[in-house]
């Protein structure tokens, strides 16, 4: 069974491909994913905006042992990034040999193919990170 | 609001039960707790189960769990808030005694995980976390534990082998658990030399894949005294959430859902933290026990290796933590768990044979935790 049907995908579409995230009018708060009510001043006026490309790696770990779609990918870099504005995002980091990853090390956002969901299923592109030199 | 007490406590053991369907194992602790209960007519139940549609092929479980125990006909409801479902399942088991809609109810867990080869296990416990943020950029449960570790050591400068610890104290504690799943010593260098799956994550930072079934049942106090001498009261429960993505919390190594839990149990109890005596904690990875222990205020922030090491925590210590060998070494048959620990406290508060301790403790906590922080309970159980 595929777990990535196509309208779940491109529903998602401006969150994986453009970081696109929500601003919330009272408050100022940006969540990613984007929400449409608030959990700081429960508004719900809200404006989409864009997240900036580079920020830092807050955390990371290598990934050798994956679950199953990814057994063939490993092993490979998840680091939890802290962006310039503050907002973190989870992401692989790419273009880098693991061993040279550190904790505050700078990166920037690139378009990456994710993962490919069987024979007939979709190919599945989205942001990875890689570091800035 | 009545008081609930604890009158039937039954385990099975935890392991690779290739010769039992999830109906016997479950069956087999509920009979253990009904026997251990004198019996009484059960009114109600409530299942902890995380996976069974994805472990057995079977939803609807709580009915034919209940059918195959021998009871006939009681609502039977299965809860799940992914691997914390005991605790939610003891929490509403306590609920609906308290309330006054039921006196006896069987409060039950099980997971049944030996039907599937270890990387599909790997795949289902993926999908606790959040699939469209998390999952899909190849994130695994030991990888979200891992971006937490390798914070906390950061951030707290904590070796990986003072982490190992609380695997260490586990196994040691888990020989004397004839429930537990692997009763025998580790060293440390074995754990930090172990298999790495998520780096600083090793084989051995790991709770182990296993079936159980943990079986209580509940009463109101009043009728409890009239039943059994040693009744275990529920002094006090607690429930919290908190975001499913990591990465939507300010701080990663901020488990706020533990803290709010354990803070609704100890007021509802009357208690502080310091009046603990003796706990189970849920080190699904060695790194959450540590976060746990801080959490429920056992430990100061970024302590809690050094208090590991210096004893506190151990058998003879201070504060015994996982008596049982925790989830590192009794196992952890997911949806299973939150009531083993439960059950076990409640064995030691009656001092039972199988988790003496020097002098019998009264007041006993367990805790449970769904992913890296998303889902906990806090149960404070008192002697009377």
């Amino acid at each position: 069974m595929s777990d990535l049907r196509v309208p779940k995908l491109w529903r998602e579409i401006p969150q994986h491909y453009r970081l696109e995230a929500s601003k919330c009018l009272t408050c100022g708060r940006i969540y990613f994913p984007p929400k449409t009510v608030c959990n700081n001043c429960k508004s719900k006026n809200f404006e989409k905006t864009l997240l900036p490309r580079k920020g830092v790696i807050e955390t990371f770990t290598i990934i050798r042992q994956a679950p199953s779609k990814y057994e063939l990918y490993v092993p490979y870099a998840v680091a939890v990034v802290k962006l310039e504005n503050g907002v973190k995002v989870l992401s692989q980091i790419t273009d880098c040999e693991p061993d040279k990853l550190q904790i505050g090390m700078p990166v920037e956002a690139v378009i990456r193919r994710l993962y490919d969901d069987g024979e007939n299923g979709v190919i599945h592109y989205g942001f990875k990170f890689r570091p800035v030199f | 609001m009545r008081d609930v007490a604890i009158i039937g406590v039954g385990l099975t053991k935890v392991d690779m039960h290739f010769d039992k369907s999830i109906r016997e194992l479950f069956k087999e602790a509920v009979s253990k707790a009904l026997d251990d209960a004198f019996n009484p007519d059960i009114e109600s139940a409530y299942i902890g189960n995380m996976a069974a549609d994805e472990f057995n092929n079977q939803k609807n479980i709580s009915s034919l769990l209940i059918d195959f125990s021998g009871l006939n006909n009681i609502p039977s409801t299965r809860i799940e808030t992914g691997e914390s479902s005991g605790g939610s399942a003891l929490i509403a088991g306590f609920n609906d005694v308290a309330s006054g809609l039921h006196d006896f109810v069987l409060v039950g867990g099980v997971e049944k995980m030996s039907e599937v080869v270890s990387s599909e296990a790997e795949s289902i416990m993926s999908l606790g976390m959040f699939h469209e943020y998390e999952t899909i950029h190849g994130l695994s449960p030991e990888g979200a534990a891992a971006l937490v570790m390798r914070l906390y050591m950061h951030r707290y400068n904590v070796k990986e082998e003072d982490i190992a610890l609380l695997a260490q104290l586990d196994h040691k504690n888990a020989v004397n658990n004839p429930y537990a799943q692997l009763r025998f010593e580790v060293t440390v260098e074995s754990i930090i030399k172990a298999r790495p799956l998520a780096d600083p994550i090793t084989l051995m930072h790991c709770a182990p894949l296993g079936d159980g079934a943990a079986a209580l049942i509940l009463c109101p106090m009043d009728k409890a005294k009239k039943i059994t001498d040693n009744p275990i009261q529920i002094a006090g429960v607690g429930q919290a959430s908190d975001t499913l993505g990591l990465t939507q919390r300010d701080d990663l190594l901020d488990f706020k859902a533990i803290r709010l839990a354990a803070d609704k149990a100890y007021k509802m109890a009357g208690i502080e933290a310091k009046d603990i005596q003796v706990a189970e904690i849920f080190d699904s990875y060695t790194i959450y026990g540590l976060i746990a222990l801080e959490e429920l205020g056992l430990a100061n922030r970024g302590e809690a290796a050094a208090m590991l090491k210096n004893g506190y925590f151990s058998k003879d210590g201070v504060k015994p933590v996982n008596i049982s060998g925790g989830l590192k070494a009794r196992g952890h048959p997911i949806g299973a768990t939150g009531v083993y620990q439960s059950a076990e406290i409640a064995l030691m508060l009656r001092g039972d044979a199988q988790f003496k301790l020097d002098s019998t403790p009264e007041i006993g906590l367990a805790q449970t935790l769904s992913g890296a922080g998303v889902n906990s309970t806090v149960q404070i159980l008192r002697r009377v």
